[in-house]
């Protein structure tokens, strides 16, 4: 027996069946179906697709279409009645158009709350970041270049505070 | 374009009857038995009535009325799903008319598929559609076509293959 070469007619087969099953529809070409019919690998496959394609479009035919003009005959009578010829408007409960808001309000809401808590998260990260990089520098803390930023607050606070005493 | 209420209903009988035996066995591929299969053709046909005046490319109608039809299997599928058994005894069925023995072991086949795929394979071989015509119908791109029929078929091959090996036994 042969060894399976990529590119070769085992392979070619293979593909045109792969596709066949895409497609819904078997296309050989007359090269690929002659060395199918006698390789042991593709002859069971062919076979097996070609079986399937026929009795999935012989499957139809075999349908008894018994009840078929009964339903038309019913469904052309009832059209004739006015009931059945208008088309009933949709009116929406204003509970439920309410409710709907709602939801959608909550929706909204948990949506931007979420993209503020990740941009937090982002910015603290970034700013960490900087921080350790600067301390890799200049060989200040991120502690003490924080405590820098905050100290003219500090200052502040602390001279309101004297003051209100 | 301005119809008159008989015109209308002329038009649209004349559609419905003629598509009518194409969408029964559409309808049976979906549902597997000719009771819901009959029962979602009265209703796609009651609906397809009803919204007849947004069809306005008589060309697609066949494409308009099969995708009617196909809602209509699934809400008759859901119905079917959520009937609550009575206890009562219920005649057997005989199941899918069909003439030979392999086209029930298809249609049987079909049943065991999940909706969208049993769908798709019907749309192809029940009703001979094109990929660009199912995608249309069902509402999803050419390549989920293809991927749903690959894989599906892919499957009845193999159901099929081990249902004769079991028969030959």
């Amino acid at each position: 027996m042969r060894p399976y070469v990529v590119g070769g007619a085992c392979h070619r087969v293979q593909k045109q069946l792969d596709t066949s099953l895409s497609e819904g529809a078997l296309s050989l070409s007359a090269e690929l179906n002659a060395h199918a019919e006698r390789c042991p690998h593709c002859g069971p496959a062919l076979r097996d697709t070609e079986a399937l394609f026929r009795r999935l479009r012989s499957a139809p035919a075999g349908v008894d279409l018994g009840p078929v003009p009964g339903v038309v005959d019913s469904v052309l009578r009832q059209i004739a009645t006015p009931a059945a010829v208008h088309v009933t408007p949709v009116v929406q409960d204003p509970s439920v158009a309410a409710r709907k808001r709602r939801q959608h309000t909550r929706w909204v809401i948990g949506q931007v709350a979420a993209i503020a808590a990740a941009l937090c998260l982002a910015l603290g990260g970034v700013t960490y970041l900087v921080l350790k990089a600067n301390e890799a520098v200049s060989g200040t803390s991120p502690g003490q270049v924080v405590q820098r930023w905050v100290a003219p607050l500090q200052d502040w606070s602390q001279a309101l505070f004297q003051k209100t005493k | 374009m301005a119809r008159t209420e008989p015109d209308r209903r002329e038009a649209f009988a004349a559609l419905y009857s003629q598509l009518a035996p194409r969408l029964y066995r559409t309808a049976l591929g979906i549902l597997g038995n000719p009771h819901d299969a009959a029962d979602a053709l009265q209703e796609a046909g009651i609906k397809a009535f009803r919204y007849f005046d947004s069809l306005h490319d008589e060309q697609a109608g066949p494409s308009w009325m099969t995708r009617i039809l196909v809602n209509a299997c699934y809400d008759v599928g859901r119905k079917r799903s959520r009937a609550i058994p009575t206890g009562l005894d219920v005649i057997p069925s005989s199941g899918v008319e069909v003439t030979g023995i392999e086209d029930r072991e298809m249609l049987q086949a079909l049943q065991f598929l999940p909706d969208d795929q049993r769908t798709t394979v019907v749309l192809r071989f029940f009703q001979d559609l094109s990929i660009p015509q199912i995608a249309q119908v069902m509402g999803v791109p050419e390549g989920t076509v293809k991927s749903r029929l690959h894989t599906t078929l892919a499957k009845l091959r193999v159901a099929l293959k081990d249902a004769g090996k079991e028969g030959a036994q």
